[in-house]
């Protein structure tokens, strides 16, 4: 009896792993530390994104210039719709008296290298996590074969070995919990850099449409 | 009838004024892949009228010749879905075999001609009968389709085996095959028939084959200040009946690249939306509708003015898209 609960918990924890270790979900990449479904894409380029007048990426004029700081922080917040977003910019230029091509340009800018930075933050993240779940499956395989090896023989374990046995067993079900936690997290982090590069696209091509009015 | 009048005369002056130049109403379907819909936009007000539910996965639509049916591959339920574009009831069911993708309609109406990705081939059938006239093993993953405006001659594409299939439509016979760049993905005949494009998405690059000799005439490929050179990915072609200009979208460089089809010369790069795939041109050619898949919207472009006029909100993952012949 005791062997065929270890026996269906190894199998059990094998085909979590096998079916949902970042190296499966990500099978078709070369890349192993990334386990997203979704394309890495490292960095998003200017022209994917923008086709107003041209602009130094590493240009921090918008942080001085009255109130683009402040919309750059408004419309680059996740809280914010990206419909939310670009009432903020229409608000902003109602107001606004001066330069319009070189200030939305500024914000734009602004809004770059803002989700930019934003997006290679979550993506150091994202690898470095799936780093820890690979760490974790090794430890979780490791757990299973020395199972195996205690209960293989199907002979009653000594007391020893059933000390061991309830030790791995607790081992494994918490390191399995932590592991399918972090998984299902991982489905919606995956998420976040394509939708960072959505907001950046939709709220550059808004720009783009007041520069061409 | 006033009201008729009170709701039409603003619209026509708000489109004088703003420029655009299509005033005659068309009806625009957008397919949503994740969605399961289809979106109805009307070309006056560029507003979506309605959204229906359609078969899993909808990709390729068309409309047959008479505007009477529209016809929706529902790829994941390994049909085509006929609509009664009026009603918006569906009619019937065609026996379209696994996975349709994209399908082209004989120049005379019928039959209809799908190409099957996961089976490698092009199943022809009768739209009156409703009877599979045959079926064509053609390369792996067939997708693009273009016939020669004769009927006489169907060109698919097959994606992993970088070829365009040269298709005798009255034998079923492939009786020639071109070697493209990798993953082709859209074949257009030009409308004098005097050229046949075909785009390869992973090549990066359009080829332009005489269909007589089957040679390439030039490769045009495309290069945009600020974008990788591996985001460039054509896929959807459309070419304006005169033949002097066409329109590439280029995938996830989000852009449309407008070029001269007499000297196949690049003339300009319009953006549109995030993943921009399939293409659309009115019947009068005055708009161009681009489906983009990531950005989930369509985009407008003025066709004389060369220039991005909307983007209008569909459903997720937008892909093909058709257009009401009247």
């Amino acid at each position: 009896m005791m062997k065929r609960i270890l026996v269906v918990i190894f199998a059990a924890g094998w085909t979590s792993i096998a079916m949902s270790t970042p190296a499966a979900i990500a099978a078709e990449a070369k890349d192993k530390s990334w386990p997203c479904i979704q394309r890495k894409v490292p960095e998003i380029s200017i022209g994917m994104v923008w086709s107003g007048p041209e602009f130094k990426v590493d240009d921090q004029a918008w942080k001085r210039t009255e109130g683009v700081a402040e919309l750059v922080k408004v419309t680059t917040s996740r809280r914010n719709s990206i419909e939310d977003a670009k009432t903020a910019i229409d608000k902003f230029l109602d107001a606004f008296k001066g330069d319009t091509k070189s200030t939305l340009t500024q914000v734009f800018t602004g809004l770059f290298q803002t989700i930019n930075g934003e997006r290679r933050e979550i993506i150091t993240g994202i690898e470095r996590y799936a780093r820890q779940q690979l760490v974790l499956a090794k430890r979780i395989k490791t757990l299973t074969k020395e199972l195996y090896g205690l209960t293989a023989s199907g002979a009653e374990p000594t007391p020893e070995q059933s000390k061991r046995i309830d030790e791995i067993n607790e081992k494994f079900n918490w390191d399995m919990r932590i592991f399918d936690e972090r998984q299902q997290s991982l489905t919606y982090v995956c998420e976040t850099p394509v939708l960072l590069e959505q907001r950046l696209f939709a709220l550059g091509r808004h720009i783009v449409q007041h520069l061409e009015q | 009838m006033n009201s008729v009048w009170r709701s039409v005369v603003p619209a026509f002056f708000m489109l004088v004024m703003s420029g655009q130049t299509s005033v005659y109403g068309y009806t625009v379907y957008v397919t949503n892949e994740k969605d399961n819909t289809v979106s109805i936009i009307d070309t006056v007000s560029l507003k979506v009228t309605k959204t229906i539910k359609v078969g899993q996965r909808p990709r390729g639509i068309i409309l047959t010749k008479d505007g009477k049916q529209l016809l929706v591959c529902a790829s994941d339920d390994d049909t085509v879905q006929v609509i009664d574009p009026v009603t918006l009831e569906t009619i019937k069911h065609l026996p379209s075999g696994p996975d349709p993708e994209l399908f082209i309609l004989h120049p005379t109406g019928n039959p209809l001609y799908i190409a099957n990705e996961d089976d490698n081939l092009i199943t022809v059938i009768d739209l009156v009968t409703n009877k599979v006239l045959a079926e064509i093993p053609v390369g792996v993953e067939p997708e693009g389709m273009g016939l020669s405006p004769d009927g006489k001659v169907l060109v698919n594409t097959s994606e992993t085996t970088n070829m365009a299939h040269f298709i005798d439509t009255s034998t079923y016979e492939v009786f020639d095959n071109v070697l493209v760049d990798a993953r082709p993905r859209f074949a257009e005949f030009t409308a004098d028939g005097a050229k046949l494009w075909v785009s390869s998405e992973i090549g990066g690059t359009v080829s332009v084959i005489d269909p007589t000799t089957r040679k390439i005439i030039k490769k045009i490929s495309f290069a945009i200040s600020g974008v990788r050179s591996e985001a460039i990915q054509p896929v959807g072609i459309r070419i304006t009946k005169d033949g002097s200009k066409a329109f590439v979208a280029l995938g996830p460089a989000n852009r449309v690249a407008v070029i001269n089809a007499k000297t196949l010369e690049v003339e300009k790069y319009l953006l549109v939306g995030q993943r921009v795939w399939q293409m659309v041109l009115t019947p009068d050619e005055k708009l161009l509708f681009t489906t983009n898949g990531v950005s989930n919207d369509v985009s407008v472009i003025d066709v004389p003015a060369l220039k991005v006029i909307k983007s209008i909100g569909v459903g997720r993952f937008p892909w093909g898209v058709a257009v009401s012949p009247n």
